[in-house]
């Protein structure tokens, strides 16, 4: 199976450093090894998938974390802007929220995002965000 | 009245024919007076001329009356006259006048004495014999008669030869003069005669004078045929009597003509038969001649229609068309000037009315318009208060508005504020717990490395949640006004700034020269200057810092700007900088709370002014802020 399965590539969007590096512990801890890449906000995100950036870059497949209080581009309005790109409009989104209320406001793009999940609720770091990433990619035939 | 306006309209030519006719009247009745004058003067003048020429002529007859009457007395004062005493006494006569043709001496001969005095007077003439003439004027000898009447001298003789001789009683009309002159003893004319020397024969009339043989008028009329020895005639030329005098009547301007009034066959003596102006009787013996003078048309004319009555009537004419002329001009003059009175009174009266009339207007007008000024001052009046009440109402509304605006904005803030504040507040608290788990994760794996580190930014994260707690303990406070206001050299309160907030060898200050000194300020006028300065220091990306603070005045406000030259904000951003816990950094990058220029932004506002920036990558930043200039203590 995993001979077949191709690498699934990780774009971390999160100003937060050691969000960031929880997120990366987690992986670590579950012996995962997919390729992480960082943005601090959204605009970085865009850069990297639309090629813009000359120091990172992603290739597919490939899911996306996404943090949405970030400064410069918040998460928001980096989902209408993926959703709006008809070359990342297929993209796997994750949202990492720390509250009810980003839930709430996430839940307007429910039906184009892959699921989202409560900082909060990540308990000992994202242990949770991992393992749901780490499964979502073994069911999931993700767009090449 | 129209009639009586067309009169007086038309005085003028009325009185202008009006003098035309009755100086016309008068120049007429002068010249013809004058006329009158003039001609009743040519006429006696003409008169005096016309009896003159009669005169003249009359005096002519006498004269020669008055040869034959002394011819005749020397015949009856003399028994027998010889031819030479004839001739010698004749010649006194015919030297000086010379109306008379010839003179004669015409003896009675009886028949029996015809041969005798044939023989007698053959003598002295030459073959006398006694003749008659015939009807076509031949001469031949008479045939035997009673008596003989025979032209026995005559004087003067030459060229009249033919007629010695000639018995004169042998013409019927001559013989009956002969006798009448014989039985009147009278000295008698004839009607004009033929005489045979002449062609013109009609112009001749013989005067004869009978001659008695006592020398003395016998007194019966048998002894005057008894005693009659013969007669002394005269033969006149018609035309030889009146030459001169005709002369002088065609020099006086006259046509004349003579008359024989007794004449039998041919009374017309001289001139042409025309309708006489003046008749003159002319007393001939035994005959009455009458002269008619007729005046040349040119003397008529100058007599009758003299030139001066011409030039007279014409002057007079001309007089009476001026005078007509200038009646009518000054009627006209005078009308017209009393029209023109009458009409610059009228005008006037009218001026006046009017004069009257605007006066009357305009003071109600005035009147008018003070009301109506009144009126739009009260409207005015009106106007102003309801169109304050409407801006109140305006005003009221928007506040209003503004207020519900703002309580919305206030409400939306607030749960912002609530949201960013748990967020902002929950994630130093997050990465707290994070980094404490981690650090008793690597106690337990005895991984020590990573320790230190950990345990730095938990520490870096509390700070920051103090700061943020005071932050949002200012930010709570800003609107309400509470601190004092001092006036403050505002320059000194920046440097003062600058020098705890930036590494002064790296950065340099500067004011512009219009930069105030002394302003009225509260503690968070220092707070704007303290975040400013301390986010251009903060996001400083040039080896050297450079920031200049301006200031310009408006009416109630300062605009203060503080320019840097730092890395310049997107435009895109400008917006969101202004919000609360929005920072362009990661908070890990660059310390902030996010909230400094939220903060500014509430502190600006709550003193009615605003705050913005001006910037563009890579150029720098400009943040603009308002200060009120009239700030006092509540």
């Amino acid at each position: 199976m995993m001979s077949e399965h191709q690498e699934l590539n990780i774009l971390l969007v999160e100003d937060d450093d050691i969000d960031a590096k929880a997120v990366i512990r987690g992986f670590k801890k579950l012996k995962l090894v997919n390729p992480i890449v960082r943005a601090s906000n959204g605009q970085e995100a865009l850069d990297i998938l639309l090629g813009n950036n000359s120091k990172v870059s992603i290739t597919k497949p490939y899911i996306i974390l996404l943090d949405i209080n970030m400064p410069v581009m918040g998460g928001i309005e980096f989902l209408t802007l993926v959703r709006e790109d008809p070359a990342l409009k297929g993209a796997i989104i994750f949202v990492l929220t720390t509250s009810d209320v980003d839930a709430d406001r996430v839940s307007a793009y429910q039906n184009n995002i892959a699921g989202y999940i409560l900082k909060s609720n990540v308990g000992d770091g994202f242990k949770e965000v991992v393992s749901l990433v780490e499964k979502f990619s073994r069911l999931v035939i993700l767009p090449k | 009245m129209q009639a009586v306006s067309w009169l007086s309209k038309n005085k003028p030519v009325y009185l202008g024919l009006l003098s035309f006719v009755l100086s016309s009247a008068i120049s007429l009745e002068f010249s013809t007076n004058l006329k009158n004058e003039i001609v009743s003067t040519n006429q006696n003048a003409v008169i005096a001329k016309t009896e003159k020429i009669a005169d003249f002529l009359q005096e002519a007859i006498k004269r020669s009356v008055i040869d034959i009457l002394t011819l005749q007395a020397f015949y009856n004062s003399h028994k027998d006259i010889s031819y030479p005493q004839f001739k010698q006494f004749t010649q006194l006569f015919l030297n000086d006048i010379n109306y008379i043709k010839t003179l004669e001496w015409i003896p009675k001969v009886e028949h029996k004495d015809r041969k005798d005095f044939e023989i007698q007077q053959t003598n002295t003439f030459n073959q006398f014999q006694i003749k008659k003439a015939t009807a076509n004027n031949r001469l031949e000898i008479s045939e035997a008669k009673t008596n003989y009447y025979p032209i026995n001298y005559i004087q003067p003789l030459a060229g009249n030869e033919d007629m010695l001789g000639l018995d004169l009683s042998a013409d019927r009309i001559q013989l009956e003069t002969l006798e009448f002159a014989r039985d009147t003893a009278e000295i008698t004319t004839t009607e004009q005669i033929n005489l045979l020397d002449e062609k013109d024969a009609l112009h001749n009339f013989l005067m004869i004078a009978p001659i008695y043989h006592t020398g003395m008028i016998p007194t019966s009329l048998a002894l005057r045929r008894a005693e009659l020895k013969g007669f002394v005639l005269g033969s006149f030329k018609i035309a030889n009597l009146i030459n001169r005098v005709n002369e002088q009547a065609l020099n006086d301007g006259f046509l004349m003509t003579l008359l024989d009034l007794d004449a039998l066959t041919q009374p017309l003596l001289f001139g042409q038969r025309h309708k006489a102006d003046y008749l003159f009787d002319l007393q001939l013996p035994q005959r009455t001649w009458q002269l008619e003078l007729t005046m040349s048309d040119e003397l008529r004319q100058k007599t009758l229609a003299p030139p001066l009555y011409h030039w007279a009537l014409f002057c007079g004419f001309i007089i009476s068309t001026l005078l007509a002329l200038s009646a009518y001009a000054l009627t006209r003059i005078t009308q017209d000037s009393r029209q023109l009175k009458t009409l610059n009174s009228k005008i006037k009266g009218h001026n006046q009315n009017l004069e009257a009339k605007v006066d009357e207007r305009t003071q109600s007008l005035a009147i008018k318009n003070e009301e109506l000024n009144k009126n739009v001052t009260q409207l005015t009046q009106s106007r102003e208060a309801l169109n304050k009440l409407m801006l109140e109402l305006k005003q009221q509304k928007e506040q209003a508005e503004s207020k519900s605006l703002e309580l919305a904005r206030s409400n939306k803030e607030l749960d912002e504020f609530a949201y960013v504040a748990s967020h902002d507040l929950k994630a130093p608290l997050r990465g707290i717990d994070q980094l404490a788990s981690w650090v008793i994760e690597d106690l337990e794996a005895n991984e020590l490395t990573e320790i230190p580190e950990h345990l730095t930014a938990i520490r870096q994260r509390i700070s920051r949640l103090e700061r943020l707690l005071v932050d949002l303990f200012k930010y709570s406070k800003v609107g309400r006004h509470e601190e004092k206001v001092s006036q403050v050299d505002v320059q000194k309160l920046i440097k003062d700034v600058f020098i705890l907030n930036a590494p002064s060898t790296q950065c340099s200050l500067s004011f512009s020269d219009n930069f105030p000194y002394k302003i009225n300020v509260t503690a968070q006028f220092e707070l704007i200057i303290r975040n400013l300065i301390g986010n251009a220091v903060k996001h400083a990306d040039k080896e050297e810092l450079h920031i200049e603070f301006d200031c310009s005045e408006q009416n109630n406000a300062y605009t203060f700007s503080i320019r840097d030259n730092g890395p310049g904000i997107d435009p895109k951003h400008f917006e969101q900088i202004f919000e609360m816990f929005k920072t362009l950094k990661p908070r890990d990058k660059v310390e902030g709370s996010g909230m400094g220029l939220a903060l500014i932004k509430k502190v600006v506002n709550s003193y009615g002014g605003k705050v913005f920036v001006e910037s563009s990558l890579g150029q720098g930043s400009t943040f603009y802020f308002n200060w009120p200039k009239n700030l006092h203590n509540k």
